[in-house]
């Protein structure tokens, strides 16, 4: 009775012919150098001594069953759970807010843009009352009005005349003689 | 010494065990000292009772024993301090690590020290050793083709060595 390698069994031809080749090469025996080897007592006592240590090794190590490892893991595994759930609900919460914050700016430019039209158009009627105005009061006005037409989208305020009053030029006149 | 529980091993049962570790123990040791290991018989056996203390069965033995001798002889580990179980007490004259470099002839010694120890690892492994090329792949972890290609590189470079003219001759 001997030992046996299945590796032994599927090794092909060609790598036969390859190893008897290079052991011609290589001036080996063709069946190797290890021939079969009786085992001595000492050998079997030393096989024995291992295997021995070996089945003492596998049974002090600790095979815990698979349902202690997942009760093992189970907290681990709710708390990334519970974590992720609390995300992604932070997550949804977030993007509601800002859909509805970009809404709001879009009422916000929109109502803006009505308020500039609503001034653009009340701007554009104005300026035949400043003419009209300017044609009346001239002549007696201290200040001139702006003679050019004014541009559209441009503001004319009316000034009235300042009511200030320059004092008057004071001479000193020094007395002398009697 | 107490009665063990008979069961198979890896080689099969306990007989084929004994015989497989009294052939496969002193090439082990050998294959660590070839590695430069300063505690050979210990990573030979530290190697047999990782096979067997595993639970999953192994497909090829052999090479597991070699690659794991190798790994452990390369991370220069020392896992076993048991001097009692020395291998010098128990090898047989002339089967020793010892005499592995006795085994080529000194001059074919010189030509193997000549490849490239990629090579030369792929040769010794498939001519001394014995090993399939599935096994050497396994041992060296690498793919099967990469163990053909450095062995046919490598017999290539020993018929060059060998014969430069071309003729191809036999050294006994």
């Amino acid at each position: 009775m001997s030992w046996h390698d299945p590796a032994r069994d599927h090794e092909s031809e060609e790598d036969l012919d390859l190893r008897d080749e290079l052991s011609q090469l290589l001036g080996i025996p063709t069946g190797g150098f290890f021939g079969k080897v009786e085992p001595t007592p000492k050998m079997i006592a030393l096989a024995e001594d291992l295997r021995r240590e070996a089945l003492r090794r596998r049974h002090t190590a600790r095979q815990r069953p698979l349902w202690m490892l997942m009760a093992a893991a189970l907290p681990l595994a709710l708390a990334v759970g519970a974590l992720g759930s609390w995300g992604y609900q932070h997550k949804q919460r977030a993007d509601a807010n800002a859909a509805a914050l970009a809404q709001k700016e879009d009422e916000l430019q929109k109502l803006a843009r009505e308020a500039v039209q609503k001034q653009f158009a009340s701007a554009q009627a104005a300026p035949v009352s400043v003419v009209a105005m300017q044609s009346t009061v001239a002549p007696t006005s201290p200040i001139r009005v702006a003679t050019h037409k004014p541009r559209p989208g441009e503001l004319v305020i009316e000034v009235a005349p300042s009511a200030s009053v320059l004092p008057p030029q004071t001479q000193t006149v020094k007395q002398t003689g009697p | 010494m107490q009665a063990l529980p008979k069961q198979e091993t890896p080689f099969g049962e306990l007989g084929q065990f004994h015989e497989a570790f009294a052939a496969l123990y002193p090439r082990l040791v050998g294959y660590a000292r070839r590695y430069g290991a300063a505690f050979p018989e210990d990573i030979a056996q530290e190697a047999f009772v990782i096979l067997m203390q595993r639970e999953e069965p192994v497909e090829h033995p052999t090479a597991f024993l070699y690659g794991t001798v190798r790994t452990l002889a390369l991370t220069e580990r020392r896992p076993m301090k048991n001097q009692n179980l020395s291998l010098e007490a128990v090898l047989e004259p002339g089967k020793g690590p010892e005499a592995d470099e006795s085994l080529l002839h000194r001059e074919v010694r010189e030509r193997m020290q000549t490849l490239s120890p990629t090579f030369r690892e792929a040769l010794w492994l498939f001519v001394v050793e014995g090993l399939s090329i599935k096994e050497i792949a396994d041992i060296l972890e690498i793919p099967e083709a990469t163990v053909k290609t450095r062995i046919h590189r490598a017999k290539a470079q020993l018929k060059d060595q060998l014969n430069p003219s071309g003729d191809i001759h036999v050294l006994a």
